[in-house]
């Protein structure tokens, strides 16, 4: 440490440095997540104000726990994260692998990793309704050729293949995201590690296996980190691609939640299926940070 | 130095085609009149370019008004989160204090959490300060996952900071304000560039807040006006496609332009923090 002045006063320093901003979380984000803990023990709801506001105690969480609508949410939240996730680490890490053995990753190629990144995931959603619109989209077209039925190309009325094409447009999404993770993570091995393994013999899937996978631990980490819990709490790419239909077949917990609060307007409910959420990613992120380190995030 | 496995660059070609090749679809599709756009087989290039769709979004949606929204709630929270976050971000990079890597974490674990739990407080308050509708409502809501981010961010970045001129400016006498003023955040400026423009994207590119807190079409950002252009019965596809370019192609020049930065931004966080 090359602070000089006493301990005391330079963390008094510190604190003042920190206070607007710690300040600013709090007001907006601390409090509002304490509020929606204590609305979730509330009945509020606006549309029918005749029953009245106040405490009904577990009740909410009760209504949760038998309702169908929220289990299949909870399913379906569970499964697009871990398929979608697990598509997007696999074609991520081989996708880094491949730029990374070819030693090309030109402007080119790195603008165009970056560009489904970049833009707002409902305008990549919206994109992809119009690709696969089944009178005039140019992937139903394509399939037609191929003799597909007409009523076979309207993915988005079967739960299946509506499924299919939220994974599938996730993942066109978020795997460049995870190859540039990736590959920054690749480039920070030392190639003399590689030349070593190869002069004793190691085969490539060796190399793999004992050095690149374990290096590339930090990487990966991060990179899941992000993705999980932003798959875990997926809402503009349901919502825009099929408004979590057909039937409900398609809702995420995050959906669900945002249809109670703002469509029903049952604030009450609709935090308790938020507290829910956070329960559940603040347990993903936990896991995350055990398996990084705690020591590892203060460097 | 080995030849290229021709598999290796063919599956490399791919891939990035499939990356681009959505977009220059949308690009072409929002040039066609509409007889060749909603046609049974497509034609791959526009037999004729028409320009009614990008007429039709500016002089009848007033598709300016959100891109105008858009910029000012973004660039608002943005300036607000460098403004403090670089504060914070230098006291948690460089002054020692008790409990900074409780709150190094906690600023981790707030940055993952589900947006949605914050809808109905943030909708009830708003509803009752009538800031519904407002700047001051989606920029407040934007704060509360773009700061921690930058935070996180701006930390990483004023870490790789030389120690030296710090010293030296401090064995001159500067007190700590004047060492982060004049020496630190002119020395950290490419990083609070970067993350400002990292900032800038996240919040630009926001839904689910500026969904929820707006109710008219005056006051709604690009991707909410976007998704809203669809009607009941009709959807004006040639018009959401000529607002997807209009909004893709400015973000596709900056990526370009700013690619080594967005990329260094976004593994700053994961590597050598």
């Amino acid at each position: 440490m090359s602070w000089r002045a006493s301990p005391t006063r330079a963390a008094t320093r510190a604190y003042l440095f920190l206070a607007p901003a710690l300040l600013v979380i709090a007001v907006v984000a601390l409090y509002p997540l304490g509020f929606t803990l204590w609305l979730s023990f509330q009945q509020n709801i606006i549309k029918l104000p005749w029953l009245g506001t106040g405490w009904i105690g577990l009740a909410n969480y009760r209504e949760l726990l038998f309702a169908p609508r929220f289990w299949q949410a909870f399913c379906n939240t569970w499964m697009f994260t871990l398929i979608s996730v697990s598509l997007e680490l696999v074609l991520g890490l081989l996708a880094a692998l491949a730029i990374h053995r070819a030693r090309r990753l030109t402007g080119f190629t790195r603008a165009a990793l970056l560009l489904p990144w970049a833009i707002p995931e409902v305008v990549a959603a919206v994109m992809w309704l119009f690709l696969i619109n089944p009178a005039f989209g140019l992937i139903p077209g394509f399939l037609r050729n191929f003799g597909f039925a007409d009523n076979s190309l309207v993915f988005l009325a079967h739960p299946v293949t509506a499924w299919a094409v939220v994974i599938a447009t996730d993942v066109w999404k978020n795997t460049p995201f995870m190859t540039l993770m990736l590959l920054a993570g690749l480039q920070v091995i030392p190639e003399d590690l590689y030349e070593a393994a190869a002069m004793d013999g190691a085969t490539g899937w060796q190399a793999f296996r004992r050095l690149t996978l374990p290096l590339l631990k930090p990487a990966l980490l991060v990179a899941l980190i992000f993705r999980t819990s932003q798959a875990f709490m997926v809402f503009g790419h349901i919502y825009t691609l099929t408004g979590g239909g057909p039937g409900n077949a398609t809702e995420s917990l995050a959906f669900l939640a945002f249809q109670a609060i703002l469509n029903d307007m049952r604030f009450g409910y609709g935090s308790a299926i938020c507290i829910l959420i956070f329960l559940s990613s603040f347990v993903l992120a936990l896991l995350y940070l055990r398996c990084l380190g705690l020591g590892e995030v203060n460097r | 130095m080995k030849r290229q496995p021709i598999l290796l660059s063919a599956a490399l070609v791919l891939f990035i085609a499939v990356n681009f090749f959505p977009f220059f679809w949308i690009l072409l599709s929002s040039l066609k009149p509409s007889t060749q756009l909603f046609a049974y087989h497509p034609p791959l290039w526009p037999r004729a370019f028409s320009w009614e769709n990008y007429r039709a979004i500016f002089a009848e949606r007033h598709f300016q008004v959100n891109i105008l929204n858009s910029l000012i709630v973004a660039g608002g929270a943005s300036f607000f989160c460098v403004a403090l976050g670089s504060m914070a971000a230098y006291a948690l990079a460089r002054l020692a204090f008790r409990g900074k890597s409780l709150l190094l974490g906690s600023i981790l674990v707030i940055s993952l959490f589900p947006p949605v739990a914050l809808v109905s407080p943030l909708f009830l308050f708003f509803r009752q300060a009538g800031l519904i509708n407002t700047y001051a409502a989606l920029i407040l809501s934007y704060l509360t996952f773009a700061l921690p981010l930058t935070i996180w961010l701006l930390t990483a970045f004023f870490r790789q900071v030389p120690w030296e001129l710090e010293d030296a400016a401090r064995l001159d006498g500067a007190g700590t304000w004047q060492v982060f003023w004049h020496i630190s955040l002119p020395l950290a400026a490419p990083g609070v560039f970067t993350a400002a423009i990292l900032t800038f994207i996240y919040c630009w590119n926001e839904f689910l807040f500026a969904l929820a807190f707006t109710t008219n079409d005056q006051s709604r950002t690009i991707p909410v006006a976007i998704v809203m252009f669809s009607g009941y019965h009709t959807t004006p596809w040639g018009q959401i496609l000529a607002a997807v370019t209009v909004v893709t192609v400015p973000v596709a020049l900056m990526v370009l332009i700013l690619q080594r930065r967005i990329v260094s931004g976004l593994t700053a966080g994961a590597l050598k923090g």
